[in-house]
C-alpha cells in the first residue's frame, strides 16, 4: 500500500493560503499528511495515517516569536511547520472554519501576501522580457543554440509569471 | 476637549481592544482572555488566536498592559495605570456616544 506521495510544485499549484488549506483539509480526510520544510517551494511530501477533519491555517509573518507560537498553541493550534515564513498550524475541525484573525486583520494578511507575491512576481516578469528581447536579438543573429536556450528561459519566466499573477489575482477577489 | 486629546493621542478603540482590556483588570492568558470574552458577551464575540496575539502586541508596546508571568507555556497580562486611564476613557467616550444616540433617537 502507498505510503507516502508528492505533490510537484505545491505553492504554484495551490497558490494562496485559501486553496492550500482547502487542498490540506480535502487530503487530511483522505489520511494524508504534509511534511513541512523548505523544499515545499519545489515539492510536498505527504505521508499517510488515520483520516481526520482537520482545519489549516497558513499564516505568514515578517518575523518569528516565540510569544505567538505558544499563544496558537494555547488555542489548540497545532504547529505542523514553518515554510519560508509561513506558519502551517492546524486543528482537529469542530464543524465550523474559524479564523484566528478577524476581517480587517484577514484583509492586512492579503496586503502582506500580495507585497511579497509582486517582490517575486515582477523580477520575474521582467526577467520573462529581458528573456525575450534575447531571444529575438539571437533569432535575427541566426544563433539558432543561444535562442533555444532563451526561447527555453522565456517559456518558463512567463509560465512562472502567469502563475503568480493568476494567484495575486486569487488572493484579492477570493 | 477633543476625542483625540481625550484619548491620549489615540483612535477610539476596537471593540475587540476594549474586551480584552477590560478583560485584563484581573492577570489572564491569552485563552483565558477569549473564554472571558466570549462569556461576558454571550458568545458574540470569540476572539481568535491571531486577534489576541495582535492586540496583546500593540498594547504592552503602548503600555497598556503588562507581562506579569509565564506558567505552563502560557503568557500572563494584566492592565497597567495607563491603560485604566485608556480604558475609562473609552468608556466614558461610549457612554456619551449611547446619551447622544438615545436623545437623537428619542
Amino acid at each position: 500500500m502507498k505510503k507516502r506521495k508528492i505533490i510537484l510544485l505545491p505553492f504554484l499549484r495551490y497558490g494562496t493560503p485559501k486553496a492550500m488549506q482547502k487542498f490540506l483539509e480535502d487530503q487530511a480526510l483522505a489520511g494524508w499528511y504534509p511534511n513541512i520544510c523548505i523544499f515545499n517551494v519545489f515539492f510536498l511530501v505527504l505521508h499517510q495515517n488515520t483520516p481526520e477533519k482537520y482545519q489549516y491555517f497558513f499564516d505568514f509573518r515578517y518575523l518569528r516569536s516565540r510569544k505567538y507560537e505558544s499563544l496558537f498553541q494555547e488555542f489548540n493550534w497545532e504547529f505542523v511547520g514553518l515554510f519560508s515564513n509561513i506558519y502551517v498550524w492546524r486543528r482537529i475541525s469542530q464543524g465550523d472554519v474559524f479564523s484566528p484573525y478577524n476581517e480587517n486583520e484577514q484583509a492586512a494578511i492579503i496586503r502582506r501576501l500580495s507585497i511579497l507575491y509582486y517582490s517575486v512576481g515582477i523580477p520575474v516578469l521582467l526577467l520573462s522580457v529581458l528573456s525575450a528581447i534575447m531571444l529575438l536579438q539571437h533569432c535575427f543573429q541566426h544563433n539558432w543554440m543561444r535562442a533555444g536556450y532563451f526561447l527555453v528561459q522565456t517559456c518558463f519566466a512567463v509560465l512562472i509569471s502567469i502563475s503568480i499573477f493568476k494567484n495575486i489575482y486569487r488572493l484579492k477577489h477570493a | 476637549m477633543s476625542i483625540v486629546d481625550n484619548r491620549l493621542g489615540e483612535e477610539p478603540l476596537s471593540e475587540t481592544m476594549l474586551y480584552i482590556l477590560y478583560s485584563l483588570q484581573e492577570m489572564r492568558h491569552g485563552y483565558g482572555i477569549m473564554l472571558y470574552v466570549k462569556e461576558l458577551t454571550h458568545g458574540y464575540l470569540v476572539l481568535g488566536a491571531g486577534t489576541v496575539y495582535q492586540s496583546l502586541s500593540k498594547m504592552e508596546k503602548k503600555g497598556w498592559i503588562s507581562f506579569c508571568k509565564e506558567a505552563d507555556r502560557k503568557r500572563y497580562y494584566i492592565i497597567t495605570t495607563k491603560g485604566q486611564l485608556v480604558l475609562a476613557t473609552e468608556i466614558r467616550r461610549i457612554q456619551r456616544l449611547y446619551n447622544t444616540m438615545k436623545e437623537v433617537i428619542a
